[in-house]
């Protein structure tokens, strides 16, 4: 079986606004070919800086950016022709129409104006592209700012946030619109704090805390470690008597629950409850989404996502 | 090199369309409809005092609104377009955009450059067109003027009209570097306002240093007479000033390339 080679290698990069304090410290990140991959991070983890390191907005104080299969620094007008973004906020004029930014974005890229239409229609902005930009709705103008990143074809998106001000029917068509993008051979790097959102539509996940990788992997990886710290929901005859025992969080007076890193941990608690004459009435899992993971599981003192 | 001149008109393309699809466009305009609007006005209101019978009267009216162009209009102008072009980027959050354009970012920095001076050189062209049009309209009002009885010595006109874009050259070059630099609004605008407030004073004092200023040197320009009598104030002018003024407005587009070229290579 082949490798699958990686669109996206970081080799320990730093970088910082200043010398006293690093935002990204020796990162090393790779993103295969064909994969959408969600980046997850507090904010003022360097996700964005990330980004516009690879972009080449930036430039690393330390290590080595490789954008398709080429180091950046000699390689950023062509790997750029190949590569659509959206970092923050959308680039948008204003006072200009919809219609009218994208026409200048083809300008700027020698597109003909019929890729207008059918980036509109990706995004879902037919008919409304002759309104001034002003008038949109920051959804909309996510939409838009999308359809600028798409507009010359990429084979790599770098979307910073890009569910950032959509309703939930439009970000279940990013959704849709992603995996179709993905499926047409597109490598695609997002970043969000809708961390379910991630889950939903990423094949792989890095999860980024003070500037340091602290998870990469595929979701099924994601998944194996969410296996290893499990959490159950018990109903026992006595929920404060278990506390006693063993370290639990309690719910009411019948309920508590318990993390445990395996399965034979689990037996054992409750093994000592059974042992400690309470009865157990209810064994359940617990289904823990990326955000608890990101919360207790891989952070030690966790911090409140905005 | 064909490949390289069409990512440069590509881009030159795109800045002019983005240019007159904003407020860019109204500044163009605005700025040489003022002038000629304000002269033809001062005529309106006081027609004893403009009327010099037997002798052409697009002399005194294209020296009047010259003057106020060179002298107040024009500096306060380019500092604005400069400005407000590079300003435009910073609030609609388009640097970023227009950095991961698949190009050189020196082109971005040289075909904005170009756009802002071919809006300089559109400005001047207007001005041109709206004194030809604002005289015969005074002739209307006023046939006294007698503008129809005579014709405007438009080769002269157009020496001066180069001759005023050619002297903020320079001024434009720092001020488009400035913008640039600082991607804000406030210092380039306070630095144009402070340059131009010094030249003037340099200019009124009649000053050997406005000979050596570049936001002095569009003022300097006297109308007709500088040039018909080919005098010491032309050369000199073209010598000193013209010199110091090449060699600012070539050193800081030489510097803006450079440092753009230095963050990709």
């Amino acid at each position: 079986m082949t490798a699958i080679p990686n669109i996206i290698e970081l080799e320990g990069v730093s970088f910082g606004y200043n010398k006293q304090s690093l935002l990204l410290d020796q990162l090393t990140l790779k993103i295969p070919q064909h994969a959408i991959y969600g980046f997850i991070g507090h904010n003022g983890a360097g996700k964005t800086t990330t980004m516009r390191l690879i972009l080449g907005l930036l430039q690393p104080q330390a290590g080595k950016i490789s954008v398709f299969g080429k180091e950046g620094k000699y390689n950023s007008v062509s790997m750029l022709a190949r590569t659509g973004s959206l970092i923050e906020t959308p680039p948008l004029y204003e006072m200009m129409t919809a219609y009218g930014n994208l026409k200048l974005a083809c300008k700027y890229l020698t597109l003909p104006y019929v890729r207008i239409d059918e980036v509109a229609e990706m995004v879902r902005l037919q008919g409304q592209l002759h309104k001034k930009v002003r008038q949109y709705s920051t959804g909309m103008k996510q939409r838009l700012g999308l359809a600028l990143a798409l507009l010359r074809d990429p084979d790599l998106l770098i979307l910073d946030e890009p569910t950032n001000g959509l309703d939930p029917q439009g970000i279940k068509d990013f959704r849709l619109l992603m995996e179709q993008l993905r499926q047409m051979g597109k490598t695609i790097f997002l970043s969000s704090h809708l961390l379910s959102e991630v889950e939903k539509m990423a094949t792989h996940v890095g999860i980024l805390q003070e500037g340091k990788l602290r998870f990469s992997g595929t979701i099924a990886e994601l998944n194996q470690a969410r296996k290893r710290h499990l959490k159950v929901q018990v109903k026992v005859s006595a929920a404060s008597r278990v506390n006693e025992l063993i370290s639990s969080h309690v719910l009411d007076h019948e309920t508590l629950v318990l993390s445990v890193n395996n399965r034979e941990e689990l037996a054992g608690h409750i093994k000592k409850i059974i042992n400690a004459g309470i009865s157990v009435y209810e064994v359940v899992p617990q289904k823990s989404d990326l955000e608890e993971i990101f919360l207790d599981t891989l952070i030690p003192n966790p911090i409140t996502l905005c | 090199m064909l490949e390289y001149l069409s990512t440069y008109k590509q881009t030159i393309l795109g800045e002019y369309y983005k240019a007159i699809k904003t407020p860019i466009v109204y500044l163009v305009f605005i700025a040489s409809f003022l002038v000629v609007l304000g002269v033809s006005i001062v005529y309106l209101i006081n027609v004893a005092g403009m009327v010099d019978l037997n002798t052409n009267p697009w002399d005194h009216f294209i020296n009047r609104t010259l003057a106020v162009n060179a002298i107040f209009m024009m500096l306060p102008f380019v500092v604005l377009l400069t400005s407000y072009s590079t300003y435009l980027e910073v609030r609609s959050n388009t640097w970023k955009y227009l950095y991961t354009l698949p190009q050189n970012r020196s082109v971005v920095y040289v075909s904005k450059l170009m756009v802002i001076i071919g809006m300089l050189m559109i400005s001047l062209l207007t001005y041109g067109a709206l004194v030809l049009v604002l005289g015969l309209f005074l002739d209307i009002a006023y046939p006294i003027f007698e503008f129809r009885y005579y014709v405007p010595d438009f080769s002269l006109f157009l020496y001066d009209v180069t001759h005023l874009f050619v002297a903020l050259l320079g001024v434009i070059s720092f001020q488009y570097w400035l913008s640039i630099r600082t991607k804000s609004i406030i210092l380039p605008i306070g630095v144009g306002l402070l340059g131009f407030m010094i030249g003037f004073v340099l200019f009124t004092a009649n000053n050997a240093y406005a000979d050596y200023f570049p936001y002095a040197f569009a003022m300097k320009i006297k109308g007709f007479s500088m040039v018909k009598n080919s005098s010491a104030d032309f050369c000199a002018w073209w010598g000193m000033s013209g010199g110091i003024n090449a060699a600012a407005c070539i050193g800081f587009t030489l510097l803006g390339v450079y440092q753009e070229r230095g963050v990709r290579g």
